[in-house]
């Protein structure tokens, strides 16, 4: 067996064996464009049995091109083919087309069919549509062996797992008669997150809890004292607290660059004589808050929730806001370039541009250079000129100086809390996760809290951020230009070299550049026989199914131990 | 990034270089100027559905549209048997910045990998000379031929977008796009060392009289202008036909040069110099000096339009620049930055309302510089209508048509006779009296 391919509920799952046991597993991300249950509502919508649709996708002459995006796309390519004049057939065809393309060409990103091996296995609800398996034949130019009891093979790897353990939990035919259940929602009250709870209770009186982000939530009363590097640069930026000057109140969304960047300018508005208010760490409401400002429903959540932390200072009645434009942000020597995403670099000017409230009051979002520490006062005092007359150059100086000490030191501290966490962890013999990503995906909202999560499965959590200072850079084979994805490479770089170490890339749906650095970080684990697990992420929080994926990733973990 | 295989001067004389196509007109030009310096060139013209399903196999599918057609390109047409793939090498055309677009010639190297022909080598064609080619340099005389091929395609752009709908005879334009081409392309290719301004000046009067020259009825028609992220912006296969489409709606296309996106990428280089002190001040004069030159070779051509009188002429580039202002800040540098806002502006100043912003799906500059500006852009100009359309391989044909149908639905229906009709009115008289 060299692969195995599982459609069916409501995922993709895909294995490469490699000597018997699982070398990497392949998950869809959270769309549902390629699962079974998808054909069938599309059998129904145009009245046939999900059977004979199926049947009848053999038949066709000439499939319909029905593109991989999701459902809503493909609801109206199915109609403009029916429009044109397309079968039932050639409709039927096309979307099991669409679902081993989706299969091949986004989750197992296979460029041609040896990659996936000689042997294949397709397994899955999905798989018992002959069209679905034969589409998926011909897509690869090779033959694949589908079980007869292929929708049930799962059941089956659980019954033979389970057949594993001594004593089964199962209920006797008694304890099924007088089974009841009933179901409460409650807000936990462990942190200022206030998590919604879906509280299951059993008639044994046993309770099963849901939707909690960490183990306060199912009653745990001691909390996890392992490190997390997510939780440190939580608790830093958030004790960045105002302090009174004679210049009055500066707000700072902390959101994207500001995530990084927050202790630079906090150190040099505050020698200034500004009082900064930073807005808070983001919740959902953060997100509420801003909506109605967000022109382009397609880009990241990062940004996104950038309008709902403007929204909040404007609300406190803030006359003053910086979140300035950088082209090039901090130059770590680490890649060919160092610039920001187009987002991060300029999203003030979208910001400026769409909400109105800012043109009433200081929007300070000048374009700045913050590798030369001269150019950025330069940069500074056009800036803050219009604000006070009396700013003078030498005193804005002295301030970047003072900055710069700041984030040097906070950056210091996240490489030396790295450090800490990776020794915790070897000292007790914990498993090390870096959950990497952008420095803003350690907000709450943004991240989920996945890092929590994690942590509950037995992580130690660090970021890339706090590890890529170990390892030397390396040539990659991508265009190495921006600051931050640079730290992916090298945190990925040093997953390979340390066996206890996996790595978790966080994606922002959305995120164009992404598109490129997840097959790097994918293809820099791999050389190494390294899992490579990506979650992406965005306003709907599904932690079900990050948690599936983090289990399996345990799971595949202990296998090849 | 990784080591490449660089394209010696050896492979000069035997090898076949593949360019794919995102203006046919313009690469045509520049094709023919790189030819008198002894390369074997070839654009690749093939488009069709199968393009962008061989790009989704080799590259990442949430990558941007452009490198999944360019790639599928690439890859179909080395697969297609038509070329020795041991005697081909690519050439890929790059502006660098913090777009994801600067990943292009990486994207296209792994995909070669992954298609087995990783020994083909890859010319990235970038003013700012990122890597070496032994056999494909970049020298001020090509740099200098090129511009005029691109002011002459340009020029032809903008007179048969503006015969295109008012042609008594449907197409001539277009034939007479051609004939022009072909007839510049072998002058171009025959000039060897020398090159006349007097003799391209000569030209471009030529042509506009010849354009001018073209039968026109008098109808009206509505006015649309394209901007957006440049590959789907201009190119067909990009953007699914979208000028045949309006033009087939009974619109007036204004598509802005290219010879615009040339002066936004030199005037950031001031820029960067001027706001972030990169580069020496030496270095900023220099392109400062580039700057004008290539600015005042874009108003002459204007200036013959404006001479002749028919045709609207080109914007000048100062005024595309001060027409921004108050909008976006000059500093937005990435993918298209300030220019496609400015260029929205511009086309609403020349009573161009109707506007259609194209990206591939998920460009993240465009999420600032196109559909970010366009609140504040209606606000401002409340008679402005515009629409953003995505473009990739997933989105459906029917969805976009339907996104400008209803954008000309908005759209102020056009005043009885245009400008534009007066001046054709005009030339049909011109020539029964000549008759």
């Amino acid at each position: 067996m060299d692969f195995i391919l599982d459609i069916g509920g409501q995922d993709i799952k895909c294995f490469k064996i490699r000597n018997g046991a699982i070398d990497s597993i392949m998950l869809n991300e959270a769309c549902s464009s390629g699962c079974g249950s998808f054909i069938e509502t599309f059998a129904k919508s145009m009245d046939h049995e999900v059977s004979e649709f199926a049947e009848k996708g053999l038949h066709s002459r000439a499939p319909v091109n029905l593109g991989t995006r999701c459902t809503v796309f493909m609801n109206s390519s199915v109609k403009q083919s029916q429009k044109d004049g397309a079968t039932v057939e050639d409709i039927s065809a096309g979307l099991s087309i669409s679902v081993v393309k989706n299969a091949l060409y986004k989750v197992i990103r296979a460029a041609s069919p040896s990659d996936l091996g000689k042997h294949i296995v397709v397994q899955g609800g999905t798989f018992y549509n002959d069209a679905v398996l034969r589409a998926f034949e011909k897509e690869l130019g090779a033959d694949v062996i589908r079980p007869s009891i292929a929708g049930l093979m799962g059941a089956y790897g659980a019954a033979l797992h389970s057949m594993r353990f001594e004593k089964s939990s199962m209920l006797d035919k008694n304890g099924l008669e007088c089974f009841t259940h009933s179901s409460k929602t409650a807000v936990c009250k462990g942190c200022t997150n206030h998590c919604r709870l879906t509280v299951n209770i059993f008639s044994d009186g046993r309770k099963y809890i849901s939707g909690n982000q960490c183990q306060r939530g199912l009653g745990i009363e001691k909390p996890d004292d392992s490190p997390n590097l997510h939780a440190f640069k939580r608790d830093y930026l958030s004790s960045l607290a105002p302090k009174a000057g004679r210049r009055g109140k500066i707000g700072m969304p902390m959101a994207l660059g500001m995530f990084e960047l927050a202790p630079l300018w906090y150190g040099i508005f505050t020698a200034l004589g500004f009082e900064v208010v930073f807005s808070k760490l983001s919740n959902r409401r953060t997100y509420e808050k801003g909506q109605f400002t967000i022109p382009s429903d397609t880009v990241c959540y990062p940004a996104k929730i950038m309008h709902g932390h403007i929204q909040e200072l404007l609300d406190q009645g803030i006359e003053r806001i910086f979140y300035p434009c950088i082209t090039y942000n901090i130059d770590e020597k680490a890649g060919d370039n160092h610039f920001n995403c187009p987002i991060v670099a300029y999203y003030s000017e979208l910001l400026n541009s769409n909400i109105d409230e800012l043109h009433g009051i200081h929007f300070l979002y000048p374009y700045i250079n913050i590798n030369k520490k001269r150019v950025l006062a330069k940069n500074l005092f056009d800036c803050l000129k219009g604000l006070d007359p009396d700013i003078a150059p030498g005193e804005i100086r002295k301030a970047v100086r003072q900055g710069f000490d700041m984030y040097g030191n906070y950056m210091q501290s996240v490489r030396d809390e790295g450090e800490r966490a990776i020794r915790f962890a070897r000292e007790n013999g914990r498993r090390i996760m870096i959950l990497a990503g952008r420095p803003y995906h350690a907000d709450p909202e943004i991240g989920h809290g996945i890092d929590k999560l994690a942590q509950s499965l037995g992580f130690v959590v660090v970021s890339e951020d706090s590890v890529c200072h170990l390892e030397k850079l390396k040539r990659v084979s991508v265009l190495n230009q921006w600051t931050y994805h640079a730290r992916l490479y090298r945190a990925a770089q040093f997953a390979t070299h340390n066996s206890d170490v996996q790595l978790v890339q966080l994606v922002s749906f959305g995120c164009g550049i992404d598109a490129i650095t997840t097959d790097e970080v994918r293809s820099i684990l791999e050389s190494a026989g390294k899992y490579y697990t990506q979650i992406k992420i965005d306003e709907i929080t599904n932690l079900g199914a990050v948690k599936i994926r983090l289990r399996s990733l345990i799971g595949a973990l202990e296998e090849s131990e | 990034m990784n080591s490449y295989i660089p394209f010696t001067e050896q492979m000069k004389n035997e090898y076949t270089i593949l360019i794919p196509t995102m203006l046919p007109m313009h690469f045509r030009m520049i094709i023919s100027v790189l030819k008198t310096y002894g390369y074997n060139i070839e654009l690749l013209e093939e488009s069709g559905p199968h393009i962008a399903e061989t790009g989704l196999k080799y590259v990442h599918n949430d990558t941007c549209y452009p490198a999944i057609l360019v790639i599928g390109q690439f890859i179909n047409a080395l697969n297609s048997g038509k070329y020795d793939p041991h005697k081909t090498a690519l050439m890929l055309f790059q502006t660098g910045g913090g777009c994801r677009a600067s990943n292009y010639i990486s994207l296209l190297r792994k995909a070669l990998k992954n298609a087995g022909l990783d020994y083909i080598p890859v010319i990235s064609f970038s003013f700012m000379g990122i890597e070496r080619h032994p056999g494909f340099k970049m020298s001020i005389p090509k740099l200098h031929r090129m511009l005029y091929g691109i002011l002459y395609a340009d020029l032809l752009m903008s007179l048969v977008n503006q015969c295109r709908p008012y042609e008594i005879n449907s197409g001539q334009a277009q034939i007479l796009a051609e004939r022009w081409v072909k007839r510049l392309s072998k002058e171009m290719g025959e000039g060897g060392s020398r090159l006349s301004y007097r003799k391209i000046k000569q030209n471009y009067k030529a042509m506009v009289e010849d354009f001018a020259g073209i039968p026109m009825a008098e109808r009206p028609a509505v006015r649309v202008g394209v901007v957006g992220e440049i590959f789907v912006k201009y190119s067909p296969l990009g953007n699914n036909n979208l000028e045949q489409f309006l033009v087939d709606e009974g619109a007036q296309v204004t598509v802005p040069g290219l010879t615009d996106f040339l002066l936004y990428c030199v005037y950031n280089n001031i820029n960067d110099y001027r706001v972030y002190k990169r580069g020496s001040a030496l270095r900023c004069a220099v392109i400062k000096l580039a700057f004008n030159f290539l600015s005042k070779k874009k108003n002459d051509v204007s200036d013959v339009m404006i001479r002749n009188g028919r045709f609207e002429p080109f914007s000048r580039f100062e005024d595309t620049i001060r027409l921004s202002e108050g909008y976006i800040g000059k500093g937005a540098k990435m993918g298209e930055g300030w220019l496609l806002t400015a260029e929205m502006l511009e086309l609403a100043e020349a009573g161009i309302k109707n506007i259609v912003c194209t990206q591939p799906f998920g460009c993240l500059p465009n999420h600032i510089c196109g559909k970010g500006m366009m609140r504040i852009i209606k606000e401002r100009n409340p008679d402005v209508n515009i629409v953003a359309i995505d473009y990739d391989a997933g989105a459906t044909q029917v969805n976009q048509i339907n996104r400008l149908k209803l954008m000309l639905a908005n759209a102020q229906p056009p005043s009885g006779v245009g400008r534009k009709s007066v001046a054709a009115a005009e030339s049909i008289e011109d020539k029964q009296e000549a008759g």
